[in-house]
């Protein structure tokens, strides 16, 4: 079973974070249009992205087993900057309209490709800079919100880095989505994998730090997430960096 | 007739007769009388005879093709008769060849006009990638009576709607430098240009100019293409041999089994040395850039009074102009000595060089007389060249090749056939040319020789490829790069770009993608994005001659720190090393089953070292060496030979390696190690590396693996499938598959008016190839990567024949188990690994670091 607990009461669930106290459901990096994305710059693979995501999506919630109150999507819902195009239009709905089947709000805290979200607005879909409950901060992570709740937050959850394990031995080594556990002002932070199906993400260990809401990254804890049924907790980074490209 | 080798050589005034007055006077002024090629091939060009030629560089090639166009063009301008259209098309692969030709045309057409008294008006013009707009409209309206171009832009002229009506008339074509081309896929590229042309133009008579090369009737229907199923007629001149050949293997030292390698290196140079200074201009190949520089920096360091600004490199890496500026200074022999890799193998005129030197086996025959034919420039001088031996196996090639070019036998070239991916580049050209029904297609890609043996299905994917049929229905529209109409069997373009887009990505030559190498900002070099793949924090590799460790890489950037004098954790890329012909590692093997007949019966090494001397037609101290490495080999092991392939069992350094020594070249080993590390992968369950070099190859694991048990799994039946899965996860079919993605117009560099490197930057090959088999196992982009990698990179054709002499008992193989390497096994095992066969899948591979990571760093599963 693809789940395991990040910290005391917060749960990962194949590639979203699980919160049962507040019943949140949180996820990251769908780079909805990624695909056309591509296609319009020449590499003319077909689209699956978008009903690849909706499926994972299905199956992440029939593995819930109960209704989450709000879901938040860290940023990065769409791919492209300054435009929509065609992917992004239609899929973006499709993927509100399953979320709020399956919750009762959906919140976006806006990323950097999120330039243009007007046409998500719908009935029970919030777009905010970050958002803020109890002691959680949800944010993108591409920069330091500053806002006094933020030094209320005891957990910061983002997203924007992608987060990625390159496992390497001998000459094979593969990429692997992972979350992140690290620390930031004695906070936890808490850095989501991208929902984004076409690609597997980014380097963000080798590539010194994920966020500027990390300040060690030694000390950073791994789970990586190679498949649906399957979460592996790596422990430190500091003790792994030998197997990590 | 068809094919059809020429024997007679016609005579001066037989010629004379038959040529312009003004080109025969021309001609007498300038050269007297014909050369052996041009006595071949001008009557059968004035003919109109297709015609291959043959020869040697400075053996008047050039004038064999163009003397009757000449004439006849003469012929017509005297009658004030030159149309404006382009009646002669030369085509050759190297843009710096173009405007040599051009020059050399250039004296003729002065000295014609000066005998005539007036401009005869012929004009020659080049056209090429770097042609300006406002140059092509002057051709338009002032056409070349002469085109000089190169296959890429003969590509494009067909699209072009002016350009190509110019071409409608052509009388002509010459194709240069043939033998560089046919072995390629810009060779295939160009030969259904050719049957392109030809649906422009009708027939036109085909030269072919090629240096040494074989088979030749194989380059000559490559040249010709087929009619009507059947090789359209070609005449061979051949006048490969015309020139005398002085060619010597020099072992640097007596005995190259008992010198360090710092004694044979002072050696190596004090030979090169007194080689140099014993001629006026010499020309040194190296089979590597890096070795290249080497040798310059060397000679300078160790003899600085004789070199200083008279020695030059001259290699890809460097840019044109300086590239120009050496040649011109050799042209000029302001040059005493000039060290090149690849680049001055083919034809431009580099003026009189007296000696050629080949350091390190040249690998081929064709490629060594190539390389040693750029002496003696003259139709008369003698080709001089000198094999300089670098390392063992090295000497064993260099004799070999030697004794193969003094017996005039010439080994083989491979020419690619049914490469889909340059296939669906000119199905698109011919969309965008006319519309036109599918059978009109099918008809015109099975004239190239190329595609002859094309099957129906092949050609089908490929058009259903280009119509975006791979992707629903509602997304066609963006794939599709042309409409079939499958009920009129009609064919056209798709949208208004396909012309732009077609003529900014056409071509052969890969699109690499490197990633730039930095200590902090300073740039060190590149690597293959495959070769990062690689690299984990902290590996020490070898980049221009220099050890580096590996930090981390963010993007196209890998940053690294000076790691001088530590010992590499990671072999350098292998997979582009220039590959030992087959023919010639055959001739090796022959050689050392007789060497093997002669110790077993205990012969004295006097009667050995004469039969070396004699069989190898080679010197003393060259015939010593290789007693004594083939006696070391006899005595510590056995040697392998055509009969006996011995595979050496060896625990060394805590892993078991497989040895298996086999001299077949990198191209049938690469296919064959694969396979068997396949089978093992399968019956073990574990990872096999790999390596191989032309002579050898090895594998190596963690456990002991059953030759037998593996070997009886290896069938000529099922080598190709076999095959095809044990390339599936590997780097060089990730680094091909690209290079195909890119050729089938799947990703695209130039898209739209501008260039793009996402393609390269964002989406991993891995990524690309997993979308395609979610299509279809048959995806042509996908197929035709399987086959580049296991037909052209490799020779699954040569491995099968392997299999079928072991299964008729003509190949022996015989196991044997060493403690240390054997002698002949000794450069195999300095190298490294240069590929791993996995046994388990992406999950397997993710849990099993898992678990391994768990077990090292003691946390527990799931939980902290």
């Amino acid at each position: 079973m693809a789940r395991s607990d990040i910290i005391k009461e917060f749960e990962i669930i194949d590639l979203g974070l699980w919160i049962p106290e507040q019943k949140i459901l949180a996820f990251s990096d769908f780079h909805i249009g990624y695909d056309e994305y591509l296609n319009k710059h020449g590499v003319f693979i077909p689209r699956h992205q978008l009903l690849d995501t909706l499926d994972r999506l299905k199956k992440i919630f029939i593995e819930l087993e109960q209704k989450p109150e709000t879901i938040v999507i860290c940023g990065d819902l769409k791919h492209e900057f300054g435009t929509v195009n065609r992917e992004e239009f239609f899929g973006v709905r499709d993927l509100l309209k399953l979320l709020l089947k399956n919750c009762n709000k959906v919140i976006i805290t806006k990323g950097n490709h999120d330039t243009i979200l007007g046409y998500a607005k719908m009935e029970n879909v919030e777009i905010v800079p970050y958002f803020f409950v109890d002691d959680l901060l949800f944010t993108h992570g591409d920069s330091i919100i500053q806002s006094p709740n933020s030094a209320k937050a005891k957990t910061i959850i983002i997203g924007h880095s992608h987060p990625t394990l390159k496992l390497t031995d001998d000459m094979i080594s593969e990429k692997v989505k992972c979350f992140l556990k690290g620390k930031w002002k004695g906070k936890n932070v808490i850095a989501l994998p991208s929902f984004n199906l076409v690609t597997e993400g980014a380097n963000a260990i080798a590539e010194h730090g994920f966020s500027p809401y990390s300040d060690n990254m030694k000390d950073t804890e791994a789970w990586a997430v190679p498949s649906f049924n399957d979460v592996l907790y790596f422990g430190k980074i500091k003790n792994i960096e030998k197997f990590i490209g | 007739m068809a094919i059809e080798l020429e024997t007679s050589a016609h005579t001066d005034s037989e010629i004379f007769s038959q040529l312009n007055g003004l080109v025969s006077q021309w001609f007498k002024g300038k050269f007297g009388s014909f050369s052996p090629p041009q006595r071949g091939a001008i009557l059968n060009i004035h003919n109109k005879q297709n015609t291959l030629i043959s020869a040697p560089t400075g053996s008047g090639k050039t004038f064999a093709a163009f003397t009757t166009i000449l004439s006849e063009l003469a012929n017509l301008a005297q009658k004030n008769e030159l149309q404006d259209k382009v009646y002669c098309l030369y085509i050759s692969p190297l843009k710096a060849l173009n405007n040599d030709i051009k020059k050399n045309l250039l004296d003729p057409q002065d000295e014609l006009n000066r005998l005539a008294n007036r401009d005869l008006g012929i004009r020659v013009f080049v056209r090429t990638g770097d042609t300006t707009a406002s140059e092509k409209s002057k051709m338009i309206s002032k056409p070349p009576h002469i085109l000089v171009t190169t296959p890429e832009t003969l590509g494009i002229i067909l699209v072009a709607p002016k350009f190509r009506e110019l071409l409608r008339d052509i009388k002509w074509v010459i194709v240069d430098e043939i033998h560089a081309l046919a072995s390629g896929k810009r060779g295939v590229h160009l030969s259904l240009s050719l049957e392109r042309l030809q649906n422009l133009a009708g027939n036109f008579t085909r030269v072919g100019l090629s240096a040494t090369i074989a088979p030749l009737d194989k380059v000559a229907q490559f040249l010709v293409g087929l009619d009507k199923e059947e090789p359209r007629n070609c005449k061979i001149v051949n006048a490969q041999f015309i020139k005398n050949l002085d060619l010597e293997v020099l072992s640097p030292v007596g005995n190259i089994m008992n010198v360090t390698e710092s004694q044979l290196e002072k050696a190596t140079y004090e030979t090169l040395h007194d080689l140099i200074q014993k001629h006026k201009t010499t020309l040194i190949f190296t089979n590597t850039r890096a070795a290249t520089e080497r040798v310059v920096y060397n000679l300078k360091l160790k003899y600085p009074k004789f070199y200083t600004d008279n020695i030059e490199a001259h290699h890809s890496s460097l840019s044109k102009e300086l590239r120009f500026s050496t040649e011109q200074r050799l042209k000029e022999g302001k040059l005493k000595v000039v060290v090149s890799s690849t680049s001055l193998e083919l034809g431009i005129d580099i003026g009189y060089v007296d000696l050629v030197i080949l350091l390190g086996s040249p690998k081929s025959v064709s490629r060594a007389l190539q390389r040693i034919g750029r002496s003696g420039h003259k139709l008369h001088d003698s080709i001089k060249g000198r094999f300089i031996i670098l390392d063992r196996d090295d000497l064993i090639e260099d004799v070999v090749i030697a004794k193969f070019a003094k017996e005039k036998l010439i080994d083989t070239i491979a020419i690619p056939e049914n490469c889909l991916d340059v296939l669906a580049q000119h199905l698109y050209g011919m969309a965008i040319e006319n519309k036109d029904h599918i059978e009109n297609f099918y008809a015109t890609v099975k004239r190239s020789y190329c595609y002859r043996n094309l099957p129906r299905e092949e050609f089908i994917s490929v058009i259903k490829y280009l119509a975006g049929d791979y992707a629903e229905l509602e997304y066609q529209h963006v794939y599709a790069k042309i409409w079939y109409d499958a009920t009129t069997g009609y064919i056209g373009k798709r949208s208004k770009l396909a012309r732009v887009l077609y003529c900014t990505n056409i071509g052969t030559i890969p699109d690499e993608s490197y990633v730039l190498v930095k200590i902090g900002e300073q740039v060190i070099g590149k690597i293959a994005e495959e070769f990062l793949m690689r690299l984990k924090k902290s590996d020490i590799f070898v980049l221009g001659g220099q050890t580096y460790k590996f930090g981390f890489s963010r993007g196209m950037v890998a940053q690294v720190t000076a790691a001088p004098g530590k010992v590499p954790t990671i072999p350098s890329w292998f997979s582009d090393m220039l590959p030992l012909n087959f023919d010639v590692a055959m001739g090796i093997q022959r050689f050392r089953r007789l060497m093997e007949e002669k110790f077993n019966k205990y012969k004295p090494k006097s009667e050995i070292i004469d039969f070396i001397k004699e069989h190898l037609k080679t010197e003393e101290s060259t015939a010593n060496s290789i007693y004594e490495y083939f006696k070391e080999q006899w005595e510590y092991a056995e040697i392998p030979h055509d009969k006996k392939m011995l595979i050496e069992k060896l625990f060394f350094e805590d892993k078991h390696y497989l040895i298996f020594h086999a001299c077949y070249g990198r191209r049938v080993n690469d296919a064959l190690s694969r396979a068997i590390a396949y089978i093992a992968s399968r019956l073990y369950h574990i990872n096999v590396m790999v390596s191989i070099t032309d002579q050898n190859f090895y594998l190596v694991s963690r456990m002991e693996l059953n030759i037998k048990e593996m070997m009886e799994q290896l069938k000529k039946e099922n080598l190709y499938e076999l095959l095809k899965l044990a390339i599936d996860n590997t780097d060089v079919f990730k680094r091909r598959f690209r290079h195909c993605a890119g050729r089938a117009l799947l990703i695209i560099r130039n898209y739209k008016g501008t260039r793009k490197s996402v393609g390269r930057q964002q989406v991993s090959s891995q990524i690309l190839i997993n979308a395609c088999k979610r299509v279809s196992k048959n995806f042509p982009v996908l197929k035709e990567a399987q086959r580049e990698v296991l037909e052209d990179l490799m020779d699954v054709k040569g491995c099968q024949k392997l299999l079928d002499d072991i299964k008729t008992g003509e190949l022996r193989v015989r196991e044997i188990e060493t403690l240390i390497p054997s002698p002949f096994a000794l450069n195999l095992i300095a190298r490294g690994y240069s590929d791993a066969i996995r046994a388990e899948d992406r999950l397997e591979f993710i849990k099993r670091m898992h678990s391994m990571i768990l077990a090292k760093i003691g946390v527990k599963n799931g939980k902290k």
